[in-house]
């Protein structure tokens, strides 16, 4: 222990005096520490971090639905989840929430937030504690009706109370309905949807309206369940239970409990640890991650090489201190001790360094809020976890970048350096062969970032030239939900029309129109469909993608009508049904017939048939990069649509329409608050936010991986230069010209470059297989990410290459013929 | 063939002028073997350097075959050092990671030679100086005898007027210096004008006029009256 104390002392003082190096050591490590730490705090928070404020996560379980079109992880209906909640003999308790967009009526407006309506049991099954009041009794559980009361997340009772005591027994008006406050949830509770900023919980009970959902019906799956095992319990007891109640609600309700394929549908448990994500979007998230650790691990590999190449330069520097300890009795293994001790000590400031950098980064990313209209909330801080894994990456990143310079110059065979220098003078890079090794190293890793990030970045220029089937320029999307403000259809209607009237008539607006859903948005609805003429295979998937649209949609989104004509007034509330298919949809459904006249049909409690009056042409529904898919247009007229945006089509920049439409909403609707407000280009960005910030990110790690490998290159060739000067000096002595020197230093610089790039290139193609499914269109063969960017890399490597290369050719053989 | 006149060679320093070489004025024939001695720190090795053309930071006038050194741009001293000069050091200077062919052939890579005649004289050097068995050795699996017989090789496969050699024998026992010592006068009795340094008062022997340097000056020139055994 005394020597360890010691040994630190040494450490300190052999890094105070040089502190050049140690600034460079420690900045490199510290940003190769901050990228993993960053991205570790939000695998943490999306991922690893237990839920805030709920007792006993570990006895938690998800329970899921399988889906009426197969996939296992769905969500469940009222009356099921009754049936669930009834097996007490393996749940202590089970809960169900359903997540909502709501409004909250203020002194300023209406604030649009999410809550969570639940049953009663739900703070009690997740064993959450009030921090104020009470939360719900057992005589507010159920969908009966009867018990406006409400609970607040602690949050929004700062912000909208100020944290007043008094608040309860207020009322609040949610979505219109009136509410008394009971309780205030803990700090730090967001409810059961990772991600998700929920702070308002509703009973069943309080109000129909708010359900926004039949709990009669078995058909309607929208419910999270979660419960809470018996202590002693374990899941695939649990499991068991619920394959035999699945049984027997298939014995019970065949028709509901069979899906497409005809197979009965299954429950399925899941541990809590494991449904942070839910289960059905768990593989890409944990993907996305994986990706994402992986880009870091690459830059921190870089920086540990970095660091690892500046550390066998300066052991160059000490291989006489080293031979004279050896010689004065020194192990090997103490030796190496104290040189980790110097390594672990860079390491730990690195590390520092990093958690402050993480730090930032998690502030930034925390305040980063993309403009989609569900508000996204990941708890991203640096905890004990982050601390945590940034010690444990610390001690390995030492061990990593110190332990194979460390046992370099402590081999025995450099005893000679305390005698003099040979007579002869190496000419080679043998040498320094790990540094070599190193800086190839650096080189293929940057070039595999670079290559990944240019890939996203062409994806990004493709994404411009892809015929979405729509015009994004100069069109408003103003989006309201009457569903949540308790508007009925009538009201609805005539809101919308009256809407549209005073939008039309404003300066600057060329065409308005409403739609349920926008093009490339987060929501993409379905319906399984009845197509007259076309014989289903058995278990074939009959649901296909829709739109809800008003008049004059297609002329205002820029979609050709190929046949037939568009939606417009004649397909009123009164009039025969009438449907727009798309290319694709006519193609699938009657290869060879005529589309024009034929019917379709829809399930539902609207299911009826509707008339194929035109074709519109084929566009991107859900995404960019999507293959051509069947999808239908209902008239929103003929249909209870009461959660519209309005669409507007612009002469000029749409935003500067924004004051007058709200002041067109303010006017015919006060305190209707708007759900979201944005222009299609913006929406079409938002779904390219992945690949954007794919870009992004590795861009910008790239571009640091390249300056570290360029400055690792740098490094590598002075060290070269400087371990052979005299020999470039006698090389200079026997007739060698500047040119001829400097050739041959950058040759051998270049050397590595090449085979760094080489390298590099296999690994981004094998990557570049991997991210094809984030390429849009691409196959990731992309020539010009393959060829310009080694090209720039090599460019960036000249560079760096030929400074100490011109040094070398300016080498004084005087300096070698010195002997006196 | 060498012509020094008024050579001064001086560092600045904090404490004002050093002089290295102060007022040196030396003739050298075609042909002629000159030793040059003198105590350590006298100037020895760079007045060999000034010589050689690898020191440019010197005053005065220096004529090598007829040509006016102290007029010429860097590129046409190094040019002239191509063409007519050779060096011999007293720690050989092999290059480690090269054979013994491939060490010979590197002046001759710096001087355009083509491929084939590089590989002719090469084959022509080893012969030459006995050492073809060694060719494809390292200079680690050599002796310091065969290492500096290599170094003398090197220096005249290009077969230069000029052959400067400093302490060609300082690191060699007494037996494989004098062969060495041998060489260069078969050399010189070939026409190769020789420039040594050296300490040892035998090898000084070998050669036809020995010139003493002290503290930068010339002190003194001896006549040698019979040559070396």
């Amino acid at each position: 222990m005394k020597g360890l104390v010691r040994e630190i002392r040494f450490a300190l003082r052999a890094l105070r005096k040089r502190p050049g190096f140690t600034a460079v050591a420690v900045l490199t490590l510290g940003l190769g520490l901050g990228a993993n730490l960053s991205i570790f705090s939000l695998v943490d928070a999306a991922l690893l971090r237990p839920p805030a404020a709920v007792r006993e996560p570990e006895r938690l379980v998800t329970l899921w639905t399988s889906d009426f079109s197969g996939p296992r992880y769905g969500g469940t209906s009222y009356p099921d989840y009754e049936a669930i909640a009834a097996a007490a003999d393996v749940f202590a308790g089970v809960a169900a929430s359903s997540p909502r967009p709501l409004s909250l009526a203020g002194v300023a407006g209406s604030e649009r937030l999410f809550g969570e309506i639940v049953s009663a049991n739900y703070f009690d099954v997740l064993g959450v504690r009030p921090a104020l009041g009470r939360f719900f009794l057992p005589q507010e559980a159920g969908a009966a009706g009867g018990h406006p009361v409400v609970v607040l997340g602690w949050g929004l009772w700062q912000r909208a109370f100020g944290g007043s005591r008094d608040v309860i027994g207020r009322t609040v008006r949610l979505s219109g309905v009136p509410l008394t406050v009971v309780g205030v949830a803990p700090p730090g509770f967001r409810g059961s949807i990772r991600g998700l900023a929920l702070e308002v919980w509703v009973p069943f009970s309080a109000d129909r309206a708010l359900l926004g959902f039949r709990p009669e019906g078995r058909g309607d799956r929208g419910l999270f369940v979660t419960a809470r095992l018996r202590p002693g319990v374990t899941v695939a007891e649990a499991q068991a239970r619920l394959d035999l109640i699945a049984r027997q609600l298939h014995a019970a309700y065949a028709q509901e409990w069979t899906d497409v394929r005809g197979r009965p549908r299954v429950l399925t448990a899941v541990p809590e640890r494991l449904s942070r994500v839910p289960p059905m979007a768990r593989g890409p998230v944990v993907g996305f991650m994986a990706l994402l650790m992986a880009i870091v691990a690459i830059v921190l590999l870089i920086a540990c090489a970095n660091v690892a190449n500046l550390l066998l330069a300066r052991a160059a520097g000490r291989q006489r201190e080293v031979a004279i300890r050896l010689a004065l009795g020194a192990t090997r293994r103490r030796l190496v001790r104290q040189l980790l001790v110097e390594s672990l000590l860079l390491a730990l400031a690195g590390g520092a360094l990093g958690v402050l950098v993480a730090r930032w980064t998690t502030a930034l990313l925390a305040g980063f809020h993309p403009p989609i209209d569900v508000p996204l909330a990941l708890d991203l801080r640096v905890d004990g976890a982050v601390l945590g894994f940034g010690l444990l990456l610390s001690v390995a990143t030492a061990v990593a970048f110190g332990l194979a310079p460390a046992l370099r110059v402590t081999r025995p065979d450099l005893v000679p350096a305390l005698r003099d220098e040979g007579s002869t003078v190496r000419a080679g890079g043998r040498r320094f062969g790990l540094r070599n090794l190193l800086v190839i190293g650096q080189v293929a890793g940057s070039l595999v970032l670079l290559v990944a990030g240019s890939l996203f970045l062409r994806t990004l220029r493709q994404a411009t030239r892809i015929d979405a089937g729509f015009d994004p320029e100069n069109l408003l999307l103003v989006a309201f939900d009457l569903t949540a403000e308790r508007y009925d259809p009538a009201r609805a209607a005539d809101f919308y029309r009256r809407l549209e009237e005073r939008v039309s008539a404003l300066p600057g607006v060329r065409a308005v129109t409403l739609a349920q859903w926008v093009p490339l948005g987060l929501d993409f609805a379905r319906r399984g469909l009845v197509v007259e003429g076309y014989q289903a295979r058995p278990g074939e998937d009959l649901e296909q993608g829709f739109n809800v649209v008003g008049d004059d949609y297609f002329r205002t989104l820029g979609t050709r009508i190929v046949r037939g004509r568009a939606l417009d007034e004649r397909d009123h509330a009164g009039a025969p049904l009438a449907v727009v298919v798309n290319e694709s949809f006519a193609r699938r459904y009657w290869p060879g017939a005529d589309p024009l006249g034929k019917h379709i049909g829809w399930e539902g409690p609207d299911g009826r048939m509707a008339e194929v009056v035109g074709i519109a042409q084929d566009g991107k529904y859900r995404s960019l990069g999507e293959e051509p898919r069947p999808y239908f247009y209902i008239a929103a007229a003929q249909v209870d649509a009461r959660d519209l945006t309005l669409h507007v089509r612009t002469a000029g920049d749409p935003r500067a329409l924004v004051p007058a439409v709200r002041a067109a909403v303010r006017e015919l609707a006060p305190g209707l608050p708007i759900a979201k407000l944005t222009t299609l280009r913006e929406q079409v960005a938002v779904s390219l936010l992945p690949q954007r910030l794919a870009a992004v990110v590795l861009g910008v790690l790239g571009a640091g991986a390249l300056l570290l490998a360029v400055v690792g290159l740098h490094g590598v060739v002075a060290y070269a230069v400087s371990l052979r000067t005299r020999e470039l000096g006698i090389r200079v002595a026997l007739g060698a010209r500047p040119a001829d020197i400097q050739r041959m230093v950058l040759a051998d610089g270049m050397r590595l470059v090449a085979i760094g790039a080489a390298v590099g290139l296999a690994l981004a193609l094998a990557a570049s297989r991997l991210l094809r499914g984030f390429l849009l269109g691409g196959d990731g063969a992309d020539p010009v990410a393959f060829v310009a960017v080694p090209l720039l890399l090599a460019g960036v490597a000249l560079v760096s290459a030929y400074i100490p290369a011109r040094r070398a050719g300016r080498v004084d053989p005087m300096e070698a013929l010195r002997v006196e | 063939m060498i012509q020094l006149r008024n050579v001064e060679r001086y560092y600045e320093t904090k404490a004002g002028r050093t002089y290295v070489l102060r007022n040196v004025n030396l003739d050298v024939r075609e042909g002629e073997f000159l030793t040059i001695m003198g105590p350590s720190g006298a100037g020895k090795s760079t007045l060999l350097s000034v010589l050689g053309l690898l020191d440019h930071a010197w005053r005065g006038e220096y004529y090598l075959l007829g040509q006016p050194v102290h007029r010429l741009s860097a590129r046409d001293r190094a040019a002239l050092n191509r063409k007519t000069i050779g060096f011999v050091f007293q720690q050989y200077h092999l290059l480690d990671d090269l054979t013994v062919a491939e060490n010979l052939e590197v002046p001759l890579s710096y001087r355009d030679v083509p491929r084939h005649q590089r590989q002719a004289l090469v084959a022509d050097t080893l012969d030459r100086f006995g050492i073809v068995g060694k060719k494809d050795l390292f200079p680690s699996q050599l002796s310091g005898g065969q290492q500096q017989l290599v170094g003398v090789a090197r220096a005249v496969i290009a077969n230069p007027k000029l052959i400067l050699a400093d302490e060609p024998t300082g690191n060699l026992h007494s037996s494989q210096g004098r062969e060495i010592m041998a060489l260069f006068r078969k050399l010189n009795e070939e026409g190769t004008t020789i420039i040594q340094v050296t300490h040892s008062e035998e090898n000084a022997r070998y050669g036809h006029r020995i010139i003493q340097l002290r503290d930068g000056w010339i002190v003194g020139e001896e006549v040698v009256a019979a040559a070396g055994t």
